[in-house]
């Protein structure tokens, strides 16, 4: 190929690439209301499950995705007992689908079922929008694989009680805009992944009085407020709805090599790429290094899983760690001046900064924006990714927290498929 | 207007011994810049001699195939 054809296609790269980090910049994502899913997955085949993740049959699922899949039949009354959905999945009777296959994403297993409700984000620049189930809380909970009673009758209360109630109080109040909620939890030292308490209590401040206006039952919503105080990471799911919403726009946009969603199911990693639409490109999931809670240790320890990388997809996460230096301690990471060197590192993989997230203590740089595959592959950095670390076992939890990078080879294979699509070889 | 002296051809400033840039290296401590492969610069800061890593490694970790790619795709 020659020099000028050569510089065409770069030019060209270049051009989508700053489209695709317009969109995401232009993206206006506000938290709007709280639905069942079976409206919104109508096309949903019967006894399907949605999970976190590229896809993954039954017999490559790893403990905790197991449990929470027999957990989830049993919630949605398709079986009778955990051993009874273990012995439907075996024999093929329920059916497996990516989140992002349907507009929503899922920390952790991400189970997503049509008997839940799920947290609805517009984004009103371009008027899609994206889907995530309510925030289970801390302790024994299915996102990690639990299973139990405690689990299930905690889903059956989010889905009676407290996910309507939360709705109504959105559509109340209009709405929550979230760019500028972020904006100010960046300031306050989160960095939405595994630290949301700045943007937990944003949150409930503003929610507060449209509750108390919607509910009819004070017990209800001494309840209500009381679960979102007592959850650090409540506004998780929200932050992951945001960054899928802010992220669609981006996707199939012919020419950008800007990666659209990071994702991982306990078994592979999975990432899509702008140019590629809906394509995976796996590679076997890494073990998170992080720190263990008392009692456990690696040997513990699941392999990483979770939608919950779409936060990192937007520049937040692990590429937000400077705004964060409490975090890092949690998470194992380092000192809390290294703090700053991941969000840096970070940014040599990415098209841009963010203009309006910025971090103070870094004099207010932007969070890095738009991970190109092309540095990705280049410099060998990979994207750095916060994460909740799983019990391997079904049922058990959460066992720690941690760091975990995405695997080169998907960055490698999406290369490789970019470029012909590019008429590179 | 005088001119500035022309320090190229000025021999009239000897240098002590020893004060070459190279023989300098020998006498006053020195502060190393190590590009690439880490453990070099991990013995130098064992050994307390100041040491600033540049991580860096070949394109694509080396994979002519991916670096031809890369190239091609402008980057």
């Amino acid at each position: 190929m020659t020099g000028v054809a050569t510089m065409e296609i770069g030019d060209t790269i270049a051009t989508a690439n700053a489209e695709a980090v317009r969109r995401m910049l232009a993206g206006d994502p506000w938290l709007v209301d709280v639905v069942a899913a079976s409206t919104i997955l109508t096309d949903l085949p019967p006894r399907t499950i949605l999970h976190a993740g590229p896809p993954v049959s039954w017999d490559r699922m790893c403990g905790p995705m197991r449990g929470a899949v027999t957990g989830i039949a049993v919630f949605e009354g398709w079986a009778k007992s955990l051993t009874d959905a273990e012995a439907m999945a075996a024999a093929g009777e329920l059916s497996f689908e990516p989140n992002h296959h349907y507009g929503c994403v899922g920390p952790m297993t991400g189970m997503t079922t049509p008997g839940q409700m799920l947290m609805v984000v517009e984004n009103r620049a371009f008027g899609n929008r994206a889907y995530c189930a309510i925030n289970e809380g801390l302790g024994k909970v299915m996102r990690f694989g639990g299973n139990d009673a405690e689990v299930l009758d905690r889903i059956r209360w989010l889905t009676d009680s407290f996910g309507p109630l939360l709705g109504a109080a959105l559509r109340q109040m209009g709405g929550v805009p979230l760019k500028a909620l972020i904006a100010r939890g960046l300031t306050m030292g989160d960095e939405m992944h595994q630290r949301n308490v700045a943007c937990s209590s944003l949150l409930a401040r503003q929610l507060a009085p449209a509750l108390a206006r919607v509910s009819d039952d004070k017990e209800a919503l001494a309840r209500a407020l009381s679960f979102i105080g007592g959850n650090d990471q409540f506004h998780l799911n929200v932050a992951m709805a945001m960054g899928k919403a802010i992220m669609d726009p981006v996707r199939g946009l012919a020419g950008s090599s800007v990666v659209t969603a990071l994702s991982r199911n306990g078994t592979d990693f999975g990432i899509q790429v702008a140019a590629l639409g809906d394509r995976w490109f796996t590679a076997p999931v890494e073990m998170p290094r992080g720190l263990y809670f008392p009692g456990f240790t690696q040997a513990d320890a699941n392999p990483d899983m979770g939608d919950s990388a779409i936060v990192e997809t937007v520049g937040l996460g692990g590429f937000a760690m400077g705004a964060a230096p409490a975090v890092i301690g949690f998470v194992g990471g380092g000192r809390a001046s290294d703090a700053a060197l991941y969000t840096r590192r970070m940014r040599e993989i990415t098209v841009t900064e963010h203009p309006e997230w910025t971090i103070p203590a870094m004099d207010h740089q932007g969070v890095p924006v738009g991970i190109d595959i092309r540095l990705v592959v280049e410099t060998g950095i990979m994207p750095t990714i916060n994460t909740g670390i799983a019990h391997r076992k079904p049922g058990i939890g959460q066992v720690g927290a941690g760091i975990v990078t995405a695997p080169r080879a998907c960055f490698v294979a999406a290369l490789v498929a970019f470029a012909e699509t590019m008429g590179v070889t | 207007m005088s001119q500035p002296p022309d320090r190229t051809q000025d021999t009239t400033v000897s240098q002590p011994p020893g004060s070459s840039p190279a023989a300098r290296l020998l006498t006053e401590p020195l502060c190393v810049i190590n590009v690439g492969l880490e453990g070099f610069a991990q013995e130098l800061a064992s050994q307390d001699v100041a040491v600033v890593h540049v991580q860096w490694s070949p394109p694509a970790d080396g994979d002519p195939q991916l670096a031809h790619l890369l190239a091609e795709l402008g980057t």
